[in-house]
């Protein structure tokens, strides 16, 4: 009877289940669930699902919290879990190939870690490729951790068919009896304590792209394993005041990311002649490490050297640093003419040059008389390469001054220089000062005749 | 469709409306359902290969892509930022029919990434719609008596919570 219309089907039902399944599994589990209520033929499709997005929805409960909307946020746990139990209940399909599952902690300790626990056990089969938890605190009123069942942690790190694994937020990793995955190429573990590192990495025969991230490191010896190409550290500090041994031997890396304040006792770095693109930052007492690890990266292409690495650098007027014969663009955080012109000098192809200078790194005051002389050898990128600069943070002194009009006269082939003076935000007077400084910047002789300069001031042009 | 002066070789394909595109063998192996018909043939491909279920307009957008993609997989330094951007892009300039069109060109020709990113593109369309959006964006007629629906929205209760009523 009501069939009337069956000649009128659209274009994408005459698909094959299998491609609506292939959208469906781009969804949150949320929204491919409810696809049912859309026709007859919709109504059981989401049960073939194999990959699943469970996201506890938190947009509602991000304001500031009184006891009222704690309970409903328990509430909005309660209906999470029912969906996520209901949906893992329903499948057809027992097989799960891509589980991830995002959620919030309240204050039911054992309900989460049986929840957890769980669902993870759920998830882990022999075609899971893709494994994401994240467990969050919302407002950090308990310290609740989910150390994850022996059962669960032992399924997860032997789960041969695992791809990718995330682990982030408030989850402990504390023993594994063995990994094997053989499989896993990309790790990211953002979570709070992980203590048998290596043990981990030695599972880990083909893992190419790995993201760490933790609280505490407990561990005496890291050594990274040699089939990376990607390494993300960052923010690790150490829980005891041991330090670390950290080793890295990787000839297929391409980028790294090193941000590591911990004490070590050793740094080991070899074949790194691949990196093609590093982001750097060590505690500022490990000099012997910076000069090894910036001598291992000499082939690298783009690098960004952060605030601590270089007030360590400064404070060590020999360091003398290695030429960089393919660098293209670099980026510093912090503002120091001398510093500058040295390493300049050692990039003979940079084309794109950034500083940085939101003044965490304290200098000497130098009073009114500039205490910078421009070096009368110019670099040979400045010379030849060097199109694009960007100065954010400019205040106008005269070493800032100085240094601008050196650039601007020696840069010969420079196209375009953007100074940002967004760091004069909340100072008296900006207006004026800001009016100064442009007519001083445009008032300086340029040695390109293409050349443009562009101030960027946020209060002017926002967002801009 | 000349002016390539590599000695890469070439291979034409031939759409429904008879129109001959050259493709490079490198972009040809992306294109899974070719790759086949070229492998069946010994590589031994001299007259054009037909594709009768693919059409001009979808033909060129998919070549588009994959010349894109295999140009930005060259350059190291700018290949995730660019691809992302031209990606963007992409998505952006066609109509939900078009969309549907190509996801259907893009499966016959077994296009694995594109697929997956027009699949993509189309979760990111509907998600958090309401269900009449969804209906009417892939053409859906409802064929649920209100009672029905009345009916599954109560036994389902712990799957529509938050899901707004039509």
């Amino acid at each position: 009877m009501e069939r009337i219309q069956k000649g009128k089907m659209d274009r994408i039902s005459a698909l094959p289940d299998s491609l609506i399944g292939h959208i469906l599994s781009f969804l949150p589990t949320k929204t491919a669930v409810s696809t049912s209520l859309l026709s007859r033929r919709w109504r059981y499709l989401w049960q073939h699902l194999q990959d699943f997005n469970f996201q506890l929805d938190q947009e509602d409960e991000d304001e500031d919290v009184d006891e009222d909307e704690d309970e409903q946020y328990d509430l909005s746990f309660m209906h999470f879990s029912a969906f996520v139990n209901g949906v893992l209940a329903q499948r057809r399909n027992r097989d799960i190939r891509k589980f991830r599952l995002s959620s919030s902690y309240t204050g039911e300790a054992t309900f989460h870690e049986r929840s957890f626990n769980y669902w993870s056990l759920a998830a882990i089969g022999p075609q899971l490729q893709d494994l994401n938890l994240s467990l969050y605190e919302p407002y950090s009123k308990d310290h609740f951790l989910w150390f994850p069942s022996s059962s669960v942690l032992r399924g997860i790190f032997s789960c041969t068919s695992l791809i990718s694994l995330t682990l982030d937020g408030l989850i402990c990793v504390n023993k594994i009896s063995s990994v094997h995955l053989p499989a896993l190429r990309t790790m990211r573990l953002s979570i709070y304590r992980v203590v048998p590192l290596d043990k981990i990495f030695s599972g880990c025969p083909i893992l190419e792209d790995l993201y760490l991230q933790y609280k505490e490191i407990n561990a005496p010896k890291i050594i990274f394993p040699n089939s990376l190409k990607r390494l993300e550290v960052h923010n690790c500090k150490s829980s005891t005041s041991r330090e670390v041994e950290v080793e890295i031997d990787a000839p297929a890396l391409e980028y790294l990311t090193f941000f590591l304040y911990i004490g070590l006792s050793q740094l080991t770095v070899n074949n790194l002649h691949n990196v093609k693109v590093a982001d750097l930052d060590l505690r500022e007492d490990d000099l012997d490490y910076i000069h090894m690890l910036l001598n291992a990266l000499n082939r690298i292409k783009k690098l960004h050297l952060r605030s601590s690495i270089i007030e360590c650098i400064l404070g060590a007027p020999a360091f003398d640093f290695p030429e960089f014969s393919c660098l293209l663009h670099l980026e510093l955080e912090c503002f120091n003419p001398t510093l500058i012109i040295n390493l300049l000098y050692k990039c003979p192809m940079l084309q794109v040059f950034k500083i940085c200078n939101d003044g965490q790194i304290w200098i000497e005051p130098t009073g009114n008389s500039s205490s910078w002389t421009p070096p009368t050898c110019v670099p040979d990128c400045l010379a030849s390469q060097l199109t694009k600069i960007e100065f954010k943070g400019y205040k106008g002194s005269k070493d800032e001054l100085g240094f601008i009009a050196y650039i601007l006269k020696s840069g010969i082939v420079l196209q375009t220089v953007t100074v940002n003076l967004d760091s004069l935000k909340n100072e008296k007077d900006k207006s004026k000062k800001k009016y100064n400084i442009t007519k001083e910047l445009c008032a300086i002789p340029r040695g390109s005749n293409m050349c443009r300069i562009e101030i960027k001031d946020s209060d002017i042009f926002p967002s801009g | 469709m000349s002016g390539i002066s590599d000695t890469e070789r070439m291979i034409t394909l031939k759409t429904v409306e008879g129109t001959l595109f050259d493709v490079k063998s490198s972009i040809a192996k992306d294109i899974k359902t070719v790759q086949a018909f070229i492998d069946d043939s010994d590589d031994d491909v001299t007259s054009p290969i037909p594709l009768p279920n693919v059409f001009t307009r979808e033909l060129s957008r998919i070549l588009d892509y994959l010349n894109n993609h295999h140009r930005f997989r060259s350059d190291i330094e700018k290949a995730d930022e660019e691809m992302a951007r031209y990606d963007a892009e992409f998505a952006k300039s066609m109509s939900h029919e078009e969309l549907k069109a190509l996801i259907l060109a893009a499966n016959y020709l077994n296009v694995k990434d594109l697929l997956e990113f027009l699949n993509q593109t189309v979760a990111d369309v509907i998600q958090n719609k309401s269900v009449e959006f969804v209906r009417n964006f892939f053409g859906i007629e409802n064929d649920y008596t209100p009672e029905e629906e009345e009916k599954l929205r109560n036994e389902n209760e712990w799957a529509f919570n938050g899901v707004e009523q039509d």
